[in-house]
């Protein structure tokens, strides 16, 4: 989806937006990519800045924490400064003793890419070593106390005159 | 239906992978051990289903037994309700 509202002053002028509507898990103890949560943009000029809003949910199971990184390209960013032995992520899930709650998790960041190349921004997850699960809960479990979602990411290119 | 979400939780914790969606073409092994065929998670189904239900039934049994014990302490129900949510 690309919607363009051209005008004066900090205007949007192209939207675009991904979702994820199937289920992703892992266990993965340095971080990995999550399929299906990446979405590119193309901007007008290298002055315009990137609006990302990222909407996720998911779970970690009991003591695994749940991290999540925003990445332009193979970067990082929007990752917070260093702080003991704490794993950096852009988001978290916490964790869940009893692994059938379905964490909200958002970021929303205006980035500067100064560029006018298609640039690419996806997330990508770790764990503490057990179950991390993206639009469900941990424990995966088909009952009706267990909810399945859905995940987002959208860009909002902003433009200044 | 079969859930290989749930059949690698259970039987593969200890392994390094990411799955997405519900087909085993979304397994993506990430451990330096070999991968399991679709045949060989296939098979662990039937046993994964019960290894679920014992979890639950362990879990509903320690339920009942803290509950068991506060009630010989002489709380009620609902003092138990009340401290617990």
């Amino acid at each position: 989806m690309a919607v363009s509202l051209y005008g004066s002053g900090q205007t949007i002028v192209q939207v675009v937006q991904v979702t994820k509507l199937d289920r992703f898990s892992t266990t993965s103890t340095s971080y990995t990519a999550i399929t299906g949560m990446s979405a590119s943009i193309t901007p007008f000029s290298t002055s315009n800045k990137i609006l990302v809003m990222v909407d996720m949910k998911g779970g970690a199971a009991n003591s695994s924490g749940g991290g999540v990184q925003l990445l332009r390209g193979g970067s990082a960013i929007y990752t917070p400064a260093a702080q003991g032995s704490r794993r950096l992520a852009s988001l978290s899930s916490g964790y869940d003793v009893n692994t059938s709650t379905v964490a909200q998790m958002s970021a929303v960041f205006l980035d500067s890419p100064a560029t006018t190349a298609a640039t690419t921004y996806s997330l990508q997850c770790v764990t503490n070593g057990g179950t991390f699960g993206v639009n469900s809960s941990s424990a995966y479990t088909d009952s009706t106390d267990n909810m399945a979602t859905v995940s987002s990411i959208t860009l909002m290119e902003v433009a200044y005159a | 239906m079969l859930d290989y979400h749930l059949i690698l939780r259970i039987n593969y914790l200890d392994k390094q992978w990411s799955m997405n969606g519900d087909d085993y073409e979304g397994l993506n092994w990430l451990d330096s051990s070999p991968k399991p065929t679709q045949e060989e998670l296939d098979v662990l189904w039937e046993s994964t289903q019960a290894a679920i239900t014992a979890q639950a039934a362990q879990a509903q049994a320690t339920k009942n037994s803290a509950l068991a014990k506060l009630a010989a302490l002489g709380l009620t129900q609902d003092e138990v309700k009340a401290l617990l949510g």
